[in-house]
């Protein structure tokens, strides 16, 4: 039985809660990383990321999300301790950005603005 | 993990959704994440989404419940979703990656200047175009099934009888047809995304990721679908699953998504010439 015999398939409906896999695969790991440019401050972006990977990594507790077709998926929780790898290395990774946000933090009063660029221009670009 | 939460999860920013461009239409009383206003920022033919968004509400503060958290979240990634969802209905939308926070006012219009030029590009290149997603699974014992009709037949099995020469001969079919199903596999997923790309304006392939994924996912494609094409990617869809449905592979699609995948991984860095 193949579920492509309609296409375009019937589509999300609104309000319609989007899979686990569809949120990792699409919002989650995809779309535009500003990243690295002069002038525009982020805050902690990274950090952000890898906090929601850790607590969606978590899968005894995903169905928090509206998503728990793997629960009954016998074949899937043989990958658990993938997971939890996966988990293990995100947390060190969080731990190495927690200390860096705290030390920029530490040493400029709170703003995460980049070092050495103390004058607010956003004209003389481009 | 720390008991006191990080300074950074308490501030607010310029929450930025994505970039589409001026001519396309947004649609009134848009909301985003927690229901806030989505306001657009203009630079030049470049239209930026954008919310007033604390970090927290992305993620939670440190000694926060969990579970509320992870139910935060969910809201928020389908939020962040809807509002690129309503544009991209209407022209090209680049979505930012999900928890992009600018920290100053000007910096919205700050980052629309400074990568005019490629946004511009980007947004071109999905001009009138859709992303849909399709996944194959395919069982491994239909794999191997399907992998033994074509492995040749071992020219020494036959006319011979000797019960331990058997056994090692059957030892060795069972690890040739292995290594055969996999380059059988492989073949037939290659020509599966091949087919769909040739309907695509442009075509990816997503992680496999164990624990979210069936175990059964041999195929995570993504493809950029002009509007005028979709019937022919329909088509191609149908095609694959005539060709294959037969030897156990299924096929599944999903969309259209607002276009994730094709709008590369990064902004070029401030060091561009």
């Amino acid at each position: 039985v193949s579920s492509v015999s309609q296409f375009p398939p019937t589509g999300l409906h609104p309000g319609q809660p989007l899979g686990l896999a569809d949120v990792l695969d699409r919002v989650l790991d995809k779309g535009l990383v500003v990243a690295g440019d002069i002038g525009i401050s982020l805050l902690d972006v990274e950090v952000i990321t890898i906090k929601i990977r850790l607590l969606l990594c978590s899968a005894d507790k995903a169905e928090e999300l509206g998503i728990d077709w793997w629960r009954t998926d016998p074949s899937l929780s043989s990958q658990a301790s993938e997971l939890e790898q996966e988990n293990q290395s995100l947390r060190e990774r969080l731990a190495e950005l927690e200390e860096r946000v705290r030390a920029l933090g530490d040493g400029q009063g709170g703003d995460a603005v980049p070092a050495g660029d103390s004058s607010d221009d956003g004209d003389g670009q481009g | 993990m720390n008991a006191e939460p990080t300074r950074a999860t308490t501030r607010r920013g310029s929450y930025l959704y994505g970039v589409t461009t001026t001519d396309t239409p947004v649609p009134g009383r848009l909301t985003g994440i927690e229901g806030g206003p989505v306001e657009t920022v203009d630079v030049g033919s470049l239209r930026a989404l954008v919310g007033r968004v604390e970090a927290a509400t992305l993620v939670g503060a440190d000694e926060g419940d969990r579970d509320a958290d992870r139910a935060r979240i969910g809201r928020t990634v389908q939020e962040h979703d809807a509002v690129l969802r309503a544009l991209a209905a209407a022209g090209p939308v680049i979505p930012l990656r999900f928890g992009t926070l600018l920290q100053e006012d000007g910096d919205v219009a700050a980052f629309l200047r400074e990568h005019r030029a490629r946004l511009s590009t980007t947004l071109s290149r999905l001009e009138g175009a859709q992303e849909w997603g399709v996944r194959g699974h395919w069982s491994r014992a239909a794999q191997r099934e399907h992998a033994a009709s074509t492995l040749p037949p071992d020219s020494a099995t036959s006319g011979t009888s000797g019960g331990g020469a058997a056994y090692l001969r059957a030892r060795k079919r069972d690890r040739d047809l292995e290594v055969h199903t996999d380059r059988v596999r492989g073949a037939v997923v290659a020509d599966c995304h091949r087919r769909l790309a040739a309907a695509a304006r442009d075509a990816t392939i997503l992680a496999a990721r164990a624990g979210t994924h069936r175990e059964d996912l041999v195929l995570n494609g993504s493809y950029l679908v002009a509007d005028d094409a979709t019937d022919t990617f329909g088509e191609a869809l149908r095609e694959l699953s005539r060709t294959y449905g037969g030897v156990g592979l299924e096929f599944e699609a999903t969309g259209p998504w607002p276009t994730y995948s094709f709008v590369g991984a990064e902004t070029a860095t401030g060091a561009t010439p």
